[in-house]
């Protein structure tokens, strides 16, 4: 039982760190990016690239990476999502496609002489090799840090769109856009900020959690899956939401396997996705979208 | 502006010309020409498809060098058509996979098919497909399914087309418990923890391995089915730590169980890691693992995937493939799909013809000596195998000791001895 | 003084003015303009396998199910204003009942087509219905994700053949069969879709897409119409599947591959969004071209993409829409 409890809360926050990139960058421009777990798995295999055929110090491929994906978020935004703004069909399928384009050409075999990533060789090393026990439970380090991780993004997050100028900003897009252009706040800028940082978001999501076990180009998708699960149960747009829900479906999950066996745990999350939906369809946090949420 | 749109529409044009162009290129290979064209559908996106293209080029080359194949007193060389059949990527549909092998079949119009789909799904497929072109097809990368035999049983007629000369996961099992009872009688362990990957196979496999192994006096004292891709073992390495097994039974595929040994070795289960492992097959295991791999015992299905003296060609095998590709042979596929262009040979060469019915005649009479003992084929086109190089071909398990796969078993291949890690105590 | 300025002027051919509503009778010549496109289109595609060899003939086949898709993709996305990311879901739920109808109950193939595409439209659209009150957004993510748990929930449950599928299905008799019948249904749900969009319930339909809440002030139930629309589409997108299962004899998880979700979209995005003819032959024409780069793996799929992003951003009418400016109207360069 106290596996549950302990696994269950690692597993919570790990969702609330995939998931916080998307929920920001949606609830700041209204732009879904489906690139989100393309670049979660590109930062993976950009570390390990850095790491393993340059050779470079582990903390500083990190850093590049990171350096890398905001760049690409950035990139992405400026040169299609820009143009597709106001045009939700475009805006979806465009980022759907981006996406596509990262993931199965980091799949890309024997083209051009590129060897592509597949295979279970992808590894990144953990930051500390040990583990320790709580209560019975073994847990490695490496999980260590993605709770410790989890815990001080949130609360730098929250520092940073209470206290700071960019930060204040981000969040007014979100609550009104209209008010926010009239107070002179750039929605472009900020939109490029809000990709810059969830792609970085991302990245650094990435970094902590791959090292627990090694890379897929798969692993795109179930991220992106699982994040966009967490927003929906949320709430879009609702940060508060997003960390609620990545604990509410996490515990769900262990439990579920605790109980019933591992092989519920999708039947769960869809099971919960459809449960919210029909309960409160805007999320569990949703409020302040709900007369726009619905139709 | 007009001369955009111009310039939109001719690049339209020339990629619409681009793909017919490419496409016509098909080469239109005639029968009654020289080489004997052979159809290889090889899914290079899996490693298992990359295993089985490299051991047929290999075999092809070494045929080849040596004159070739004597048909009608003539010496003429294989050609091998390899198209990638895609059927492990996971976006794509079994229809793009038979489609594929359709295009062997009715473009490049091949004399034989060898190599075939490795997944089940398709490989059951594709049966059907070939019994619809009348088109001889030799299995020899993957597909383990008991369902193909149970198969080409129930209609022998209809599906006479096809061998299997790869494996069959039923004797894989058997092996596993043979390998069982050989630790129980050393060790003298008799607990079982099972973990296994959500798929359809490894759940049957699994039910038939506990089915006989309970009949062999062992005690099953846990299960656990995860999600193929999970990333988090330490709820069922917990459960099997605490029930005091001895050995822990795994069969998975998925890259992700990598993570199921680095867990097992930073909790330091007392239990010792046996199964179908398809991450542990690969050279690059122990780098991957940090060398936690250590001691986990995993089956490569085909002797001469490692050094070993069973047969005098397994060594030989062994150093020519290194040699051709430059790193070790993996696992599966790598000597069968190699031995299938030996059998298509030896066959082609008795029947003195390239007529199916000949063909089958003649393949079900093979008794080739191979790289992994005797090449024979059963009443369902099914490879033989067996402990006995002289009539039956060998599998291959092997334990992770120093960085490298050592054969432990079958006794008569075996190179070393099973080794347990440090905090088993016996 | 200013510089010469030119702009360009875009006038309908009078050709097309002279044929607009009853005036098309009035001679053979405005007739033909009108009939001469989609005579055309029919011929042509009803011609073409005569022309092709056997194995080109099997492509055709594949490409039929995809223009099928394309075509529910179009409809969803531009007359009712949902982006669905999850065609592999009815291709999923129609090659699964077709497939179970036959081995299950022994139903030949022209029984259980029908009937699979109209079992699977229900249970598709029972399964989206939760996210039809909210945005399109939702339908978007919701369609993206469900096939891919419908693959974990039946591979959870080890349903219907699980991992391994199910083989042996009844095929159809012969190769001419299986061309003409996903080549009449393509014709037909192409032209059925045409019709129905004009129709008074198309017309809410598009409304729903342009405002929804002018729709909604109308008293006109904005959900029940996107279920309607959604069970059409799942209808056509599940009568596809089905006729696949029945073309390789085969049903199994891969029914649910990305494939199946990503080249309609592609298709639609090329062929032109909007018109319906459009993603028909953005069909036939990406699925040859995928047969032709089999030999690159994953490169054919990166290209789509690629050919989507660039058309979406630089060319988002598509080529049909070109073609059909082209065609009603002729453009002209004139000094201001």
């Amino acid at each position: 039982m106290e596996s549950v409890i302990v696994y269950g809360a690692i597993n919570s926050i790990t969702f609330a760190l995939t998931a916080i990139g998307f929920s920001l960058v949606y609830g700041v421009s209204r732009v879904p990016n489906f690139a989100h777990g393309a670049i979660y798995v590109l930062v993976g295999f950009i570390t390990w690239s850095l790491v393993n055929d340059l050779n470079l110090n582990y903390g500083l491929s990190i850093i590049i990476s990171l350096a890398i994906a905001s760049l690409i978020g950035l990139g992405i935004y400026q040169f299609v999502l820009i143009r597709l703004r106001g045009m939700p069909t475009s805006e979806i399928i465009a980022s759907f496609a981006v996406s596509l384009i990262i993931l199965e050409g980091l799949r890309l075999q024997g083209v051009g002489g590129f060897k592509g990533f597949i295979g279970p060789n992808y590894v990144l090393k953990p930051f500390f090799d040990g583990k320790i026990e709580i209560s019975g439970v073994f847990v490695d380090y490496q999980r260590l840090i993605v709770v410790g991780a989890g815990v001080a993004l949130a609360a730098i997050l929250w520092l940073f769109t209470h206290y700071t100028k960019m930060g204040l900003s981000l969040r007014a897009i979100a609550q009104d856009e209209q008010a926010a252009l009239m107070l002179g706040i750039n929605s472009d800028r900020a939109g490029m900020t809000a990709m810059a940082i969830g792609s970085a978001l991302a990245g650094l999501a990435a970094v902590i959690i791959l090292p627990l076990g090694n890379i897929t180009a798969e692993a795109g998708y179930h991220v992106l899956i699982y994040a966009l699960a967490v927003c929906i149960i949320g709430g879009l747009g609702s940060w508060a939401g997003t960390i609620l829900a990545s604990f509410l479906v996490g515990f769900a999950m262990k439990f579920s396997t605790f109980m019933f066996g591992a092989v519920w745990e999708s039947v769960v999350l869809i099971g919960t996705i459809i449960l919210v939906l029909l309960i409160r369809p805007s999320g569990l946090l949703g409020k302040q979208k709900e007369l726009e949420e619905r139709v | 502006m007009a001369n955009g749109s111009v310039r939109l529409l001719t690049v339209f044009v020339i990629l619409i010309a681009l793909a017919i162009g490419l496409a016509g290129t098909e080469v239109f290979a005639q029968k009654a020409g020289e080489p004997i064209v052979i159809g290889a559908p090889v899914p290079r996106a899996s490693n298992y498809g990359q295993n089985g293209e490299r051991g047929m080029i290999l075999a092809t080359e070494e045929i080849n060098k040596a004159g070739g194949v004597k048909l009608g007193g003539v010496m003429r060389p294989i050609k091998l058509e390899i198209i990638d059949s895609r059927d492990e990527e996971p976006g794509v549909p079994t229809s793009e996979v038979l489609l594929a092998i359709e295009k062997l079949i009715l473009q490049t119009k091949v004399d034989l098919v060898a190599g075939g789909p490795c997944m089940s799904e398709c490989g059951m497929a594709a049966l059907d497909t070939f019994a619809r072109y009348k088109k001889l097809d030799m299995v020899s990368i993957g597909c383990y399914t008991p369902g193909w035999d149970e198969k080409v049983s129930k209609d022998k007629q209809k599906y006479k087309y096809s061998f299997r000369e790869s494996g069959s996961v039923k004797w894989y099992v058997k092996e596993a418990l043979d390998l069982l009872r050989q630790m129980k009688t050393k060790f003298g362990f008799d607990k079982i923890y099972v973990s296994i990957d959500d798929s359809a196979m490894c759940r049957r496999a699994s039910e038939i391995v506990e089915k006989l192994a309970a009949k062999d006096g062992w005690k099953i004292v846990g299960k656990d089915k995860h999600p193929i891709g999970s990333t988090d073992y330490s709820a069922a390495l917990t459960e099997c730590k605490n029930s005091g097994a001895q050995i822990l039974f795994v069969w998975a595929y998925a890259p992700e169980t990598s993570i199921l040994m680095k867990q097992w070795a930073s909790m330091e289960v007392p239990a010792l890691p046996i199964g179908f492992i398809g991450a542990a097959e690969d050279p690059g295991f122990w780098r991957a693992t940090d060398g936690k791999c250590a001691y986990s015992i995993v089956t490569l299905s085909e002797t001469g995937n490692v050094p070993s003296k069973a047969t005098p060609k397994a060594m030989q095998f062994y150093e020519a493939f290194k040699q051709r590709w430059g790193v070790p042979p993996r696992s599966t596929g790598c000597v069968s799909a190699y031995e299938a262009m030996y059998v298509l040979k030896d066959a082609i060469e008795r029947a003195n013809s390239l007529k199916e019915e000949d063909l089958i005649a003649a393949l079900e009479k093979t008794n080739l000596e191979a790289v992994r003992g005797t090449i024979r084929f059963d009443e369902n086109h099914q490879v033989v195998y067996g402990y006995d190089p002289k009539n039956s071909v060998l599998g291959c398990w092997v334990q992770w000791q120093n960085g490298e796969r050592v054969q432990i078993f079958p006794e008569v291949a075996a190179m070393a001895e099973v080794k347990l890690p440090p905090w088993i105590k016996r | 003084m200013a510089a010469q300025d030119v702009r360009k002027k875009r006038l309908d051919r009078s050709i097309n003015v002279r044929s607009t509503g009853l005036y098309a009778l009035n001679s053979y010549r405005e007739m033909a303009y009108l009939l001469a496109p989609r005579l055309l289109l029919i011929v042509g595609l009803l011609a073409l396998p005569l022309f092709l060899d056997h194995y080109w003939q099997r492509v055709f086949c594949t490409a039929g199910v995809f223009a099928i898709l394309a075509l529910s993709f179009d409809f969803l996305a531009e007359y009712v204003g949902l982006v669905c990311l999850g065609g592999a879901l009815f291709i999923g739920f129609g090659g699964y009942g077709a497939g179970l109808l036959n081995s299950e109950f022994g139903l030949p193939p022209w029984a259980s087509i029908p009937l699979a595409a109209v079992i699977g439209a229900c249970v598709s659209t029972v399964v989206i219905m939760p996210c039809l009150r909210l945005r399109g957004i939702y339908f978007a993510i919701i369609t993206f994700m469900l096939p891919l748990f419908a693959r974990n929930v039946i591979v959870a449950l080890g349903l219907f053949g699980s991992t391994e599928g199910i083989t042996g299905l009844d095929t159809l008799p012969n190769i001419w069969v299986e061309q003409y019948v996903i080549l009449i249904g393509v014709l037909i749900v192409l032209f059925a879709l045409r019709r129905f969009v004009s129709e008074d319930v198309g017309l809410i339909m598009m409304g729903i897409k342009d405002n929804d809440q002018a729709v909604l002030a109308a008293g006109i139930s904005i959900f029940r119409y996107r279920v309607l629309a959604v069970f059409i589409a799942a209808l056509i997108g599940c009568f596809a599947g089905a006729y696949l299962s029945h073309l390789y004899g085969w049903l199994g998880l891969s029914l649910f591959a990305m494939d199946f979700s990503i080249l309609p979209i592609a298709a639609t995005v090329m062929g032109g969004m909007g018109t319906l003819v459009g993603p028909v032959i953005g069909a036939l024409m990406l699925s040859p071209l995928s047969e032709a780069l089999r030999g690159m793996g994953q490169l054919r799929v990166v290209l789509y993409c690629f050919i989507l992003l660039i058309f979406i951003l630089y060319k988002p009418e598509g080529l049909m829409n070109f073609l059909e400016r082209k065609y009603h109207q002729f453009e002209r360069v004139e000094k201001v």
